[in-house]
């Protein structure tokens, strides 16, 4: 499992998700499965999957199968939240305030940990499982 | 060799997989569809192949033909108009008058029949507005008139289905045809020279419109409630297809109709007075529907005697 | 006199959708109106191909020749320009056009269609040149401005090409033959290797 940017979405996303225009491109929070991944999951492309970390963590996004990633890997974008582990938030932001867009955020299932070296947390490797929603 | 080697490359690919970049061009213009971003009805299509060609079948094919059609209709009542001119009871009407339709047949003819004369003219505006009402009415004009019309059109097209079906169930018994039809089509109906051919309460010419309306009507309805709602997504070929059959079967029903129209008021004396007041004259009953009119002597009949029994074929004596 | 077209350089578009935004950021398009789009072909898989597109433009535009009202017409630039207080909103002019270029908002009960809106080539519409009216209906007006479209201002890797055809289509070919690194492929394929690209990336 790995996490990544999308070209439309910045950092956290909670401005570029109250953007419109941007918004509109990307409306749901998807994890990018290798088509034999999918198949082996049983899920198909458009359907809601639950994706779990290593911690116990779990969070429900769309499958997007398809062939930008390879098996054994998935992707998830990390500017998406107010949704957490399948509960939509949005009566928590303060009025007039929550973004037009809103899904988990990846952060959800990643591990904690740091790299040794240069101590940055730990984001971009993590193990999961896919289970049909 | 190479040329062989890239035919057995090209039986080798998947037709979805062309990773030959030539061939993406000709994939494109076939219509394969890809990923967007954007979230709209087939964003993921880059070029749609069907549109051109609906294209050419609206504005030539049907348009064309279409209007051919009409003309060549109009054309050939008014020249049989002329020759045979109206066809006269051959008796002279005896006074006595026999309930044909009940109020509630007329009602539905007359109900469904207006709301086809507002679908077949709104319908033909939008066709062949821009050719004929656009260079008189003027371009905001005939926008407004276009607008109205399209509203008009969307919505009496389901009120007309609801009519058409509630004929299709009353109409149904009377309509099937019988070996009666045969003699009758064999001497045109009467409608070519003097012959009178038996007929029950339906006539096979009206069997034949029946069953158009059955048809065809039954084709446009479909269509049309398809076309009506576009916002549940349905692919562009869909509607393309849907509004090809909806403007063909149109067309057959507006001839059709133009036919009935002609035969029901002025080609035939007694007939509209039949459907305006639901009753008919001995005579007319007797020269055109025969079999019928014996059917409810019969029943009048067992009508006077007690055993009688009168309701089974919709028509009663007055 | 300038024939005003598109052309994107599907060698060099990323797929950035900064075409789209700009867009709708330039004349306030509403949410669910695209007027341009991006299409990837083969999304992942060896011969990825992006391609924007939008209102073509046509000579002999499709929209035009089937609208029952009569609501398209031609610029002095070849711009294929409607006039929405005419349309009715019979979205035929969107099944006719191949590019599935027109855009319907929904409007009221059963279906109906709004008013289309489409690409202008940034060239707004019947109105007055720069009147609210005319914003209001078909957005900015950078033509009358001296200015080109702005998605293809915009385009990051100058993919999206707008302009005079004669011209945009010069400085396309002019590309395609710098791009040419050699002739010579070996048997496996028909097409040239490129400077750049997906082959050249990939080797495959």
């Amino acid at each position: 499992m790995t996490s990544g940017r999308l070209v439309e979405y910045e950092g956290g996303g909670d401005e570029t998700r109250s953007n419109p225009w941007l918004a509109e491109l990307q409306q749901q929070m998807f994890v990018e499965i290798n088509p034999a991944d999918a198949n082996n999951a049983g899920v198909k492309h458009g359907e809601q999957v639950w994706v779990e970390g290593p911690e116990g963590g779990k969070i429900k996004v769309m499958a997007f199968v398809t062939n930008r990633v390879g098996r054994g890997l998935v992707f998830m974008p990390f500017h998406f939240a107010g949704h957490y582990q399948g509960k939509d938030l949005r009566n928590k932001y303060p009025e007039g305030c929550d973004p037009y867009i809103l899904g988990e955020s990846c952060n959800t299932v990643f591990t904690y940990g740091y790299d040794s070296v240069t101590a940055m947390q730990e984001t971009k490797v993590s193990l999961c499982r896919l289970q049909k929603a | 060799m190479s040329r062989l080697s890239l035919l057995f490359a090209s039986l080798a690919f998947s037709p979805n997989t062309y990773s030959d970049e030539q061939n993406i061009w000709k994939q494109i213009r076939e219509g394969i569809s890809g990923y967007s971003a954007v979230n709209s009805q087939e964003s993921e299509i880059l070029i749609q192949a069907s549109g051109t060609q609906w294209l050419t079948i609206r504005n030539e094919l049907i348009a064309g033909t279409g209007a051919w059609l009409l003309a060549l209709t109009v054309l050939a009542l008014a020249v049989f108009y002329l020759i045979r001119g109206r066809v006269k009871l051959t008796e002279p009407p005896s006074g006595e008058m026999i309930e044909r339709w009940s109020k509630s047949e007329r009602w539905l003819h007359f109900y469904t029949a207006s709301l086809f004369i507002l679908l077949a003219i709104t319908g033909l505006s939008l066709l062949y507005g821009r050719s004929f009402l656009i260079s008189w009415l003027g371009h905001d004009s005939f926008s407004q008139y276009a607008d109205i019309a399209k509203i008009v059109h969307n919505y009496a097209g389901p009120l007309f289905s609801v009519g058409l079906v509630m004929m299709g169930m009353i109409w149904f018994q009377d309509n099937l045809f019988d070996k009666t039809d045969i003699t009758w089509f064999k001497q045109y109906g009467g409608m070519i020279g003097n012959q009178h051919p038996s007929a029950g309460r339906m006539n096979a010419g009206e069997k034949v419109w029946f069953w158009l309306l059955m048809t065809a009507g039954v084709l446009v309805s479909i269509t049309g409630m398809n076309l009506d709602f576009p916002n549940l997504g349905q692919y562009r070929l869909i509607m393309q297809i849907s509004h090809i059959i909806h403007s063909v079967s149109a067309f057959l029903l507006i001839i059709g109709a133009l036919g009935h129209i002609y035969i029901g008021t002025i080609g035939t004396e007694g007939a509209l007075r039949g459907m305006i007041t639901g009753k008919v004259d001995k005579s007319w009953a007797k020269q055109h529907h025969d079999l019928w009119y014996q059917q409810i002597n019969k029943e009048k009949q067992n009508f006077l005697k007690p055993s009688g029994n009168s309701a089974k074929y919709g028509s009663k004596i007055q | 006199m300038a024939r005003m077209k598109f052309l994107c350089d599907d060698d060099r578009c990323i797929e950035c959708n900064a075409c789209i935004t700009a867009c709708k950021n330039e004349h306030e398009v509403p949410w669910g109106v695209n007027r341009r789009r991006v299409v990837t072909i083969n999304d992942g898989q060896s011969g990825e191909t992006s391609i924007s597109v939008a209102c073509m433009h046509c000579s002999d535009a499709p929209c035009a020749q089937v609208c029952p009202v009569d609501c398209f017409y031609f610029t002095d630039d070849g711009v294929v320009l409607h006039d929405k207080d005419l349309c009715i909103g019979c979205g035929y002019c969107f099944y006719a056009c191949p590019f599935g270029a027109p855009q319907f908002p929904q409007d009221g009960a059963f279906g109906n269609r709004g008013k289309m809106d489409k690409c202008t080539f940034c060239a707004g519409g019947p109105e007055e040149d720069h009147s609210e009216a005319e914003f209001e209906k078909y957005g900015r007006n950078r033509l009358a401005e001296g200015k080109l479209p702005l998605c293809a201002e915009m385009c990051s890797t100058k993919a999206l090409l707008a302009g005079d055809g004669d011209v945009i289509s010069n400085l396309f070919s002019q590309r395609v033959t710098q791009r040419q690194l050699s002739q010579e492929e070996p048997d496996s394929g028909t097409a040239q290797v490129k400077l750049w690209g997906w082959k050249t990336a990939y080797k495959d």
